[in-house]
């Protein structure tokens, strides 16, 4: 009798510590981007994954990892109506971004200029690629080497969302950040 | 300038010529038949529905023109020119008669002098009958002869005093007869400014203002203005009317419109059709002129 | 006036002087007419007498439609027409007068042979009975329709003094489905939108279409490859080429009146847009604007030799027109209103049609280029765009929502007119009237 609850405790405490263990290793990519990072969706338990060569991909990956709440997941800047100007609250993105970019030369990105559907649809070209020079020369600013940058301005050609409203239009003039592969 | 016209002398001199011609024939023109005409006179023998434009354009500045006194002296112009005519005509009347009665007078002159010459002949005949008498002795006979002389003197002097009386009297005639000619030109004068003062009267009065409104507010119904009638087209359309207002003819005479601002007046003019009667029956004209002038 | 007409114009100066020293003439009745109505002519399209034993296609029917959409014109209802004449002869106009018409159109047609049609038909002014045209037409089933719109153009012509523009065509953007997944088509329809047929089909964006001035060639804007590049394309054979690919910017092609080059919008590294033209045979760029500004949205003057284009160097888009001479500098027109761009020509050149915003509502407005001075706004709506020209400058056709789509609508260029019409569904965008020779 002594020995069966002996043992039970024994296993009891052992699977704590493993449960223990393993929210653990959950966590820690999040909190440092250059560790290799577990991914128990990628094969399952015992499966690791390096990065290649310069590490492109793994620093895809290493996006595709981050949380909600990073900046780096935060692939648009707004703009107001009729500007271009970045406002101070994406300061963080584009320090994130230029901190991917500098870190990782092989990468490229695109920034795709928008604007909502009012008033003339080649201004509105010019509009769009006026957004996305200024990200781009705030990235610049960053050290960011301009080979790694392309950019496109789309207009009003390609909304986020449908409307003829301002809730519509505020999502819509934009610059999108997509990496290139 | 000079070589400008050197290198053009061909229509230089055309022009200069053809305005020349231009101004020598509207010098010698006739404005007072205007006055004439309406007066209803003697039939003047020209075709009444060949209006000029120029004509027309005057008769228009002339109706804006609102000064009375200018109008006026025009009328008394007028006036004076028809009764000056008139008076010319009348002198012309009484010429004729004073010839006709220098004619009686002269045939009277001549008679007389006949007479005297014949009495003179008798005279002489006399004096030979005295000489002849005188051997005859008879104081009857120089008496006689001496009579006859006194007769015959008396006579060509009483002949002399009838011809002057009727010459007189045919003088005096004459002066009657102006006399009267001017008191009865007075009194048509009078009457025929009366009759034009009313007639202008009624052409600018209330009467006419509400006969041009009348017939301002049916065109404007009737009128579809294309987007080429803007502000700035000015035409004129000349349109015959018989009593009862029924249209019998539209005509666009001048125009700086293109063809749909002429076809929209001219239709205008015929959906109009019949237009309003004059309230005063001296109001109404066969002839009308519209001018189409859009500000809006 | 020209030299020859100048000596019979002084003779006839000359003559009505003398008339008027010879006449007298009689103090007339003088009226001013200073205001009209706005409504549109009533006419009358009688049904044509149809051959024997068939009942093929309603030309009048077309024609009338033609005719009201004008905003000119006003057909009478059939059902309102007491009798049916079908030539000159048959029409008795007190009738007609009395139902107030002021024209009348009457004709029939006959079939020579299998699908093949002869129309005939008269136009007459019903108020004086004077007849103003007749023609006759040889043509097939397929060309009934065009049939309609030539007669149409006749009659405009006829009462209006201009040149229809009913028989040609319009091309446009149509963009279906939803975002993400928009489906994008280029568009060449007849000028009442019948007859679509797509020439060009993209899942990526297509923009700006500009007709050749020969209508034989469109000009457009495609991001088929993910950037944008100018394509040019023969309407007959669907045969279509790259004109520019150059890095960054290519848009707003604009053919000049020889049809030999495009004036083109084109970025630099730091994606700053400005005006080049095109030359097509050679592909030699010339560059026409050096600004940091947004210079886009070029159009040729109707003799080649200079441009007018949006740019916002000073601001905001305003409008501005540049001689094509080296070294020339570029003269602003438009200072009303903080917003104008999309500048278009009109036919005859005496003015520009364009986007401008009033209040915050985006309107077409047109802008006289003899009287530079304000704007004459013409629409009423609030995201008006894309301005075109019919080729006889009597309308102009645009975009503009509905129900929250893009549909197309026409306005008369003196503004008195407007009307929408069917649009395809979907979202219609950058309508363009196609030139005399569309057809």
């Amino acid at each position: 009798m002594k020995r069966l609850t002996a043992m039970t405790l024994l296993l009891s405490g052992a699977m704590l510590l493993a449960a223990c263990h393993g929210k653990s290793a959950v966590k820690e990519p999040a909190s440092s981007a250059s560790e290799v990072p577990t991914n128990a969706a990628a094969g399952g338990a015992g499966t690791t994954m390096t990065p290649l060569g310069g590490g492109n991909s793994g620093s895809l990956q290493a996006i595709a990892q981050a949380g909600n709440d990073a900046p780096l997941d935060q692939r648009t800047i707004y703009f107001d109506f009729d500007r271009s100007e970045i406002k101070p609250q994406y300061d963080a993105v584009i320090a994130a971004y230029a901190k991917m970019l500098t870190a990782n030369p092989g990468l490229k990105i695109r920034l795709e200029g928008n604007t909502d559907d009012r008033g003339s649809r080649e201004y509105n070209i010019g509009l769009g690629e006026r957004r996305a020079q200024a990200v781009r020369r705030a990235l610049m600013l960053q050290g960011v080497a301009d080979a790694q940058i392309t950019t496109v301005s789309y207009g009003a050609e390609r909304p986020a969302v449908e409307g003829d409203n301002a809730a519509a239009w505020a999502m819509n003039r934009r610059v999108d950040m997509v990496y290139q592969p | 300038m000079a070589g400008f016209l050197r290198e053009n002398s061909r229509p230089a001199f055309l022009s200069i010529a053809l305005h020349g011609l231009i101004v020598v024939a509207l010098l010698f023109a006739t404005d007072f038949s205007l006055h004439r005409a309406n007066l209803g006179e003697q039939p003047v023998p020209i075709d009444a529905t060949v209006v000029d434009s120029r004509v027309v354009r005057a008769a228009i500045d002339e109706r804006n023109n609102a000064a009375r006194s200018a109008a006026q002296a025009r009328l008394a112009a007028a006036a004076q020119a028809a009764a000056r005519q008139q008076q010319l005509q009348a002198q012309q009347q009484q010429l004729a008669q004073q010839e006709r009665l220098a004619q009686q007078q002269l045939q009277a002159q001549h008679q007389q002098l006949a007479r005297q010459q014949a009495a003179a002949a008798e005279h002489a005949q006399a004096i030979a009958d005295a000489r002849v008498a005188r051997e005859a002795s008879t104081r009857a006979a120089a008496a006689a002869a001496r009579t006859a002389l006194a007769r015959h003197a008396a006579e060509a002097h009483a002949q002399r005093r009838a011809a002057a009386a009727t010459a007189k009297r045919a003088a005096e005639a004459k002066a009657l007869a102006a006399a009267r000619a001017r008191a009865a030109m007075q009194t048509d004068l009078q009457r025929q400014v009366a009759a034009e003062e009313h007639a202008d009267e009624v052409a600018r009065g209330p009467l006419a203002d509400e006969y041009r409104a009348a017939l301002q507010n049916r065109i404007i119904q009737a009128w579809i203005k294309p987007p080429a009638a803007h502000p700035g087209i000015d035409c004129l359309v000349q349109v015959s009317q018989v009593p009862g207002g029924e249209v019998t003819s539209a005509r666009v005479t001048q125009c700086n419109g293109d063809s749909a601002v002429r076809q929209s007046i001219q239709n205008a003019v015929y959906r109009a059709s019949p237009l309003p009667t004059p309230p005063d029956p001296s109001l109404f004209h066969r002839t009308l002129i519209l001018e189409f002038k859009p500000n809006e | 006036m020209n030299e020859k007409s100048r000596p019979f114009a002084l003779a006839l100066l000359l003559l009505a002087g003398l008339a008027a020293c010879a006449s007298p003439a009689h103090a007339a009745f003088v009226v001013q007419i200073t205001r009209g109505q706005d409504t549109a002519i009533p006419i009358a399209i009688v049904p044509f007498a149809a051959p024997p034993g068939a009942s093929p296609f309603d030309v009048a029917g077309l024609v009338a439609q033609d005719l009201d959409g004008s905003g000119r014109f006003k057909s009478m209802d059939r059902r309102d027409m007491i009798d049916l004449p079908h030539s000159g002869a048959e029409i008795s106009f007190d009738d007609w007068r009395r139902l107030n018409d002021d024209y009348i159109v009457v004709g029939g047609m006959t079939m020579p042979a299998p699908d093949r049609y002869d129309i005939a038909f008269e136009l007459y002014n019903v108020l004086t009975r004077q007849r103003l045209l007749g023609y006759q037409i040889h043509t097939d089933t397929a060309g009934l329709r065009l049939a309609g719109h030539q007669i149409a153009d006749k009659v405009f012509q006829s009462i209006l003094g201009i040149r229809g523009a009913f028989a040609t065509r319009v091309a446009y953007v149509l963009v279906l489905g939803h975002v993400p997944h928009r489906t994008f088509q280029l568009v060449v329809a007849d000028a009442d939108g019948a007859n679509p047929h797509v020439v060009m089909q993209s899942s990526q964006p297509l923009m700006s279409p500009a007709w050749s001035p020969d209508g034989k060639e469109l000009a457009y804007v495609s991001f088929e490859d993910k950037l944008p590049s100018i394509y040019v394309q023969v309407l007959k054979t669907g045969a279509r080429r790259v004109v520019s690919a150059t890095a960054g910017v290519n848009q707003a092609p604009a053919w000049s009146p020889d049809g030999r080059k495009l004036a083109v919008t084109l970025s630099n590294r730091a994606g700053n847009l400005d005006i080049y033209i095109l030359d097509l045979a050679t592909h030699a760029l010339t560059r026409v604007t050096h600004n940091p500004g947004i210079d886009t949205e070029p159009q040729w003057s109707n003799d080649g030799k200079s441009l007018y284009f949006t740019s916002d160097r000073d601001g905001g888009p305003q409008i501005f027109q540049v001689p094509l001479a080296p070294g020339s500098r570029p003269r602003r027109l438009t200072f009303q209103g903080s917003y104008n761009a999309r500048p278009r020509l009109s036919p005859d050149g005496s003015q520009l049609a364009l986007v401008t915003r009033v209040h915050g509502k985006f309107r077409i407005a047109t802008f006289d280029l003899q009287h530079h001075g304000g704007l004459r706004v013409l629409t009423h709506g609030r995201f008006d765009e894309s301005p075109s020209y019919a080729p006889n400058g009597a309308e102009i056709i645009y975009a503009t929502h509905a129900a929250g789509r893009g549909v197309l609508a026409l306005v008369s260029t003196d503004g008195r007119v407007q009307q929408t019409l069917i649009s395809p569904q979907g979202d219609v965008e950058e309508p363009v009237w196609g030139p005399f020779g569309s057809e």
